[in-house]
């Protein structure tokens, strides 16, 4: 029995279990294709040893395990990766809008960006050192003011609208360095005599109607004696 | 195997569990251990392609999609497998003697082509005892190999027509071509 392509097709479409309306001829042809095929399959089932098959599995289960562990090792590593770049990201400073150098230097770390804090630093060195200038400029000036007051008079004028008559504030008199420096050794001898009650300038060694002693020098080396 | 339990093993295994590979073991490893042998006639070769086969697919299951077809996929696997195993038993250098008087491998005269039976005959021979097996020895390797796939895999005329590559009417025809010779040869035998 001899069948033809189209018709060995139609036939193989029908084992694999296709609805298809098979001829007398064909129908024969495959109740012997089938009838081969059981009595084969009765000979090609294997008896198969139960320690191959232990072995297999083993084999296999030991494969699972170890792309168990694989997978573990890459989901850490993965973890790991993740974590690092989450550090980096937590670490880096955030791009912010711009502000003072001298905010930046003070909210960043030092060691995150220390040439700008330096010249903050610098900058901060210069600013105090004008501070502390205009400062002792200022104390220099008060003092010379305080020691260079203007005479009475012209403090008298006070201002335009005020006449010399109108002032009713009292006015101290001018008194010069050197007059304090008298009062002042005169209040100590005064002092000192009380103290000690011996008249220093009345004593009875002096003499103000005496003539002057010269003052003799000691002789310098190598110079005349002071006359 | 119930598509139910074995998509529900297939998941399993796809997953990395063990217990979904010994499911998949245990529905496939006979009729795959079955189908390695009766390719190979070698026992030791049939549970070498076997773990072989079972370490592919916990390498491979993970990117198996899964649409109802697991069986032809797993069996054309295997295919390929017998069929790399023969190209290499063919082209690996076999220990040649000038004479093949102690029996140390293939002689000279052996490997002269022409009359050669065949490397995936002589592979068959290896452990060749049953009257299938030789009788299965004298087909050439397509027709063996569709009639394997056909019991062993359950495959159909077409998923078989398409992994040969040949038309559907001439798979059928090989396969019956086969399934003659073979009572013939047992029933000489």
């Amino acid at each position: 029995m001899t069948l033809d392509e189209k018709q060995l097709e139609r036939l193989a479409q029908w084992l694999d279990g296709q609805k298809i309306d098979l001829s007398d001829q064909e129908m024969a042809w495959s109740q012997d294709f089938c009838s081969d095929e059981q009595d084969i399959a009765g000979e090609l089932d294997v008896e198969v040893p139960a320690d191959s098959l232990a072995r297999v599995r083993q084999l296999m289960l030991t494969a699972v395990a170890q792309d168990a562990a694989a997978r573990q090792a890459q989901a850490i590593e993965a973890a790991a990766v993740q974590m690092q770049a989450k550090v980096a990201r937590e670490t880096e400073p955030e791009p912010q809008p711009a502000k003072p150098a001298a905010e930046v230097a003070i909210l960043q770390p030092v060691a995150a960006q220390p040439q700008r804090v330096l010249r903050v630093n610098f900058r901060r060195m210069a600013f105090g050192a004008a501070a502390a200038a205009a400062v002792m400029l200022a104390v220099v000036i008060g003092w010379h003011v305080m020691n260079t007051q203007p005479p009475i008079e012209n403090i008298a004028q006070g201002p335009a609208i005020l006449s010399a008559d109108e002032v009713d504030f009292p006015l101290t008199p001018y008194v010069s360095a050197e007059d304090k420096v008298f009062d002042r050794l005169a209040r100590e001898i005064d002092s000192t005599e009380q103290t000690f009650n011996v008249p220093l300038t009345k004593s009875p060694t002096y003499d103000a109607d005496a003539p002057a002693v010269p003052t003799v020098w000691p002789d310098e080396p190598g110079k005349p004696p002071h006359s | 195997m119930e598509s139910d339990r074995l998509g529900i093993a297939i998941k399993s295994a796809q997953a990395g569990e063990p217990e979904g590979f010994s499911a998949l073991m245990d529905a496939y490893g006979q009729r795959l251990y079955g189908y390695f042998f009766r390719a190979t006639a070698s026992h030791h070769d049939a549970e070498d392609l076997l773990g072989e086969m079972m370490l592919r697919l916990v390498q491979r299951l993970k990117s198996y999609d899964d649409r109802g077809r697991f069986e032809p996929w797993l069996f054309r696997v295997a295919a390929n497998m017998v069929r790399d195993r023969i190209r290499r038993v063919k082209t690996a250098p076999a220990i040649t003697s000038l004479s093949a008087d102690k029996g140390e491998g293939a002689s000279l005269a052996d490997q002269i082509p022409g009359e050669n039976a065949g490397v995936e005959a002589g592979m068959l021979g290896a452990e060749a005892s049953d009257e299938l097996t030789a009788a299965m020895e004298k087909l050439d390797i397509n027709t063996r190999q569709m009639i394997l796939l056909r019991h062993f895999g359950d495959m159909s005329f077409k998923d078989i027509a398409k992994m040969f590559d040949c038309p559907l009417g001439t798979v059928l025809a090989k396969v019956h071509r086969g399934l003659r010779m073979l009572r013939e040869l047992m029933s000489e035998q």
